[in-house]
């Protein structure tokens, strides 16, 4: 530490000299006094210059420097002797500074103050305190902000001596302040770059202090219009003159928050449905610094809302205008059709025949025309389908019962093309939640396509197991076709988009996979397909496994059967409507054993009617899951018209909820008997049913 | 099994539109060995017809301008008993139709074979019936 020392004695002497020349009038108490000065000076004295934190540099009356502490050194780089006695504080400062400060002053004080150490001094000089922010620049020329407390150095007389300069390293503080000001800045940018919102300051009093995008374009004025006027002009002449623009800033005042929704107006007049917020701004004394006010437009959310729900609604009438089309246009092309296909079947089975040529002719034309007709019921199916007024009946279905249709259904076009068609596992008891008629014509669909679709000599194998889903059941058909690459396989359930159309001769309407796909669906299945090119494909669907179906009877029922029958009596008829073969085979083995009774079926509602209004039946035993109409709807159908009105039905359904019983009994079914059958219960309802039907003809007779 | 005389000679009328599909119908039954087969293009026509022939089966078209099929049963349903069968080219109406009184349905276009056949089918019932309601008057007559 003999640097400071060797500084210190610097001001010390002159110091000195100035009392010496003192000491010549008063040379005792002035001895004395030196003394305490000497001590007390030299104290403070070491506490500044060994203070590492601080510069601390005292120069003489013309600022050059005299004094350069350890701080000093640290900070700037310099020795103190780099510096003592050589140059002025100005000289490490930013030049720039000191002109700007320079001007600046004068212009303060009104006279002209020269750029250089006075810029720095000149406030200490008239007994100003002085502390300013300037860079100050290290003896490396790096440089950095410092505080600087400037304080002039005055004798006994006040006659100034010199200038002590203290200094602070202000990096860190700078730091914070720039972050603080780039993250204001990118606030503040954010804020005037939202253009969904108006985001508006405003102060105290309701003036308007900041202006953003949104602001500009939900109100339409721009910034320099509009900052300093007052926010009432957003309100409407009645708002104002009822005071509600301040009474919105009191609410926010007190609560800190207001919220409110009304009309507000334009630049230009118009006005808009607004959703304001206001917040209070409050600094963290508590006093009100003024307020920020969110507005959105909800005229625009209401517009645009409107916008969609219409375009919504016109896409949905589209849609059901779409299905309509197709449904009558189908109508409209069958009509003529049906004259060219009956005209054509007279020909055909005209006499005398047709030449061999015309004959061939006649079949090309019957060909053509039938073909037109799938196309068209396909067509009208898919509309069906597709404006949801399809009614699925799904009931436990026997798939071996299907597949044996299937078979026997498809087994010609097989034959005819060539193609070896096996089906496996036929007669394990799978059984599947299904519509019975949507999902034959779902098989058939694939059936039909893997047949037409194959090599000559071919083969096509059906089978069905349990799937990897479990409670599923997977039916595949797997052909050796050509196959299908990837690419065009996703396009497969896509409507009108029949693969391999070009050349391939082969008719089909491109329709019948994506029937199938939507009937498959209704049914709560899945329908896929997987294929290699080269050596064919996989089709496959899956459907809901049910319990299978119970079909053999018993013994002791048989037995109960054969007691029950009546001797001899004249043969009544029994009209069962049921689609289901299982059920229909099982009642056909109960009536079989009762030979007062005739057994006719029917697999609809609608061929119920028919064949109840043909037939006249005794008693008529009625499924409700019906294909088409429901079982409660014929009841209905039979019950309006006077021929079958008097005829008994007795409902037969899965179907045991004690509301729905209630239902068909109300719905007027004479009883309603619950599946699986009870035989006791069933003759004995059946035995009724006979006698009231017998009772009835005869009143009516 | 053949048609009987008396199905044969049944009085048959034909209600559609389109002319086409109503010579094709009349040609096919006339070859089928019907003889009182008539037919109309006017709809409004078939009350006065049918109070003036009592037809033994009337085959109706659903779909025709003026006057559609529904409309027509509706006011054949105030007279005379007609029995009806539907030929319609819209599959769709056939629950409707049903519910309006018509005996059958058949979809058009239809394979003849099958029309000739439920024609012949639904006449053997009403002549069967209307031989059975004699029988009883007869014997109703006797019985007196």
């Amino acid at each position: 530490m003999t640097a400071p020392v060797a500084k210190v004695r610097l001001p010390i002497a002159r110091a000195s000299r100035q009392t010496r020349a003192k000491a010549a009038n008063d040379a005792v108490s002035t001895e004395t006094r030196r003394k305490e000065t000497l001590l007390k000076t030299g104290a403070l004295q070491n506490a500044i210059f060994n203070s590492a934190n601080f510069s601390s540099i005292a120069t003489d009356e013309k600022g050059v420097i005299q004094l350069f502490n350890v701080g000093a050194e640290r900070m700037l780089g310099y020795t103190a002797a780099d510096v003592l006695d050589k140059i002025t504080p100005a000289e490490i400062s930013d030049p720039q500074e000191v002109i700007a400060r320079a001007a600046a002053l004068s212009r303060e004080l009104g006279t002209t103050i020269t750029p250089g150490f006075a810029a720095l001094a000149f406030k200490a000089s008239r007994g100003i305190e002085d502390i300013y922010e300037l860079t100050y620049i290290r003896k490396d020329g790096s440089r950095f902000p410092a505080i600087v407390s400037v304080t002039a150095l005055r004798d006994d007389k006040a006659a100034i001596i010199g200038y002590l300069l203290i200094g602070t390293d202000n990096s860190a503080r700078k730091h914070v302040e720039e972050t603080l000001r780039w993250t204001e800045e990118s606030f503040r940018l954010m804020v005037e770059s939202v253009s969904d919102y108006a985001i508006v300051m405003l102060d105290p009093e309701g003036h308007v202090v900041s202006w953003n995008t949104g602001a500009e374009r939900i109100k339409g004025y721009v910034t320099e219009e509009i900052v300093g006027a007052h926010f009432a002009r957003f309100y409407l002449q009645d708002d104002v003159q009822s005071g509600k623009p301040q009474h919105d800033l009191d609410l926010a005042a007190l609560n800190g928050r207001y919220e409110d929704e009304g009309w507000r107006v334009r630049k230009d007049g118009s006005t808009f449905w607004a959703n304001v917020v206001f917040t209070a701004i409050r600094d963290q004394a508590g006093s009100l610094r003024g307020f920020a006010k969110l507005t959105r437009d909800l005229t625009e959310r209401n517009k645009v809302e409107a916008i969609l729900t219409n375009a919504r609604a016109i896409a949905e009438k589209a849609n059901l205008a779409k299905s309509d089309f197709l449904s009558s246009m189908s109508h409209e092309l069958r009509s003529p059709l049906n004259a060219i296909l009956g005209f054509a079947q007279l020909l055909e089975s005209d006499v005398p025949p047709a030449t061999p040529a015309q004959a061939e002719s006649i079949a090309q034309i019957l060909h053509a025309g039938w073909y037109l007709l799938d196309l068209i019921n396909e067509i009208l199916d898919l509309a069906v389908i597709e404006s949801g007024k399809l009614s699925m009946s799904l009931e436990p279905v026997s798939l071996t019962e299907i597949m044996l249709e299937c078979q026997s259904m498809i087994e010609p076009l097989a034959q005819r093309r060539g193609i070896n068609m096996t089906f496996q596992h036929l007669f394990e008891p799978h059984s599947v939640r299904a519509d019975r008629t949507r999902i034959k014509q779902v098989l058939i669909n694939l059936l039909t396509n893997a047949i037409k679709y194959n090599e000559v000599g071919g083969s096509v194998v059906v089978d069905c197991c349990a799937s990897k889903t479990a409670g599923h059941v997977r039916v595949t058909v797997t052909d050796t076709g050509p196959g299908l690459p990837p690419e065009k396989l996703a396009q497969l359930f896509e409507p009108f988009n029949r693969l391999g159309q070009a050349g391939k001769g082969e008719e089909g309407t491109g329709i019948g996979l994506v029937v199938s796909k939507r009937l498959v669906e209704l049914m709560d299945g899945v329908i896929g397909v997987e294929s290699a090119v080269g050596t064919g494909s996989v089709f496959w669907v899956e459907l809901l496994s049910t319990a299978p179906l119970a079909l053999p009877m018993s013994k002791v029922e048989a037995a109960v059967v054969e007691a029950i029958v009546p001797a001899g009596t004249h043969r009544r008829t029994l009209l069962y409507v049921e689609d289901n073969p299982a059920n229909l085979k099982l009642v056909e083995k109960l009536i079989a054993r009762r030979h007062d009774l005739r057994l006719l079926s029917a697999i609809d509602g609608n061929r119920g009617v028919e064949i109840a209004r043909t037939c006249q039946p005794d008693v008529i035993l009625m499924d409700i899951n019906l294909p088409g109409i429901s079982g409660i709807e014929a009841l209905r159908i039979l019950s309006e018209d006077k021929s079958t009105a008097h005829i008994p039905v007795i409902a037969l359904s899965a179907n045991a909820i004690p509301r729905d019983i209630e239902k068909g009994l109300e719905a007027g079914f004479f009883r309603y008997l619950t599946k699986p059958i009870k035989v006791g219960a069933f003759m004995d309802t059946l035995n009724v049913a006979l006698e009231i039907s017998a009772e009835r003809h005869a009143r009516v007779a | 099994m053949p048609a009987s005389l008396e199905v044969l000679g049944a009085g048959i009328l034909i209600v559609d539109d389109q002319q086409s599909n109503l010579r094709l119908l009349e040609f096919v039954l006339r070859r089928a060995g019907y003889v009182g087969v008539s037919s109309t293009t006017e709809p409004s026509q078939v009350c006065a017809l049918h109070r003036r022939d009592h037809y033994d089966l009337i085959i109706l078209d659903l779909q025709m301008p003026h006057m559609n099929g529904f409309q027509v049963m509706e006011e054949l349903a105030k007279g005379e008993r007609a029995v009806i069968l539907v030929l319609s080219a819209d599959p769709v109406q056939m629950t409707r139709a049903l519910a309006a009184g018509a005996a059958g349905f058949l979809s058009k276009p239809f394979v003849l074979a099958e029309v000739v056949a439920r024609v012949q089918a639904m006449l053997e019932k009403t002549t069967a019936a209307r031989a059975s309601r004699r029988r009883s008057r007869k014997y109703a007559a006797t019985a007196l």
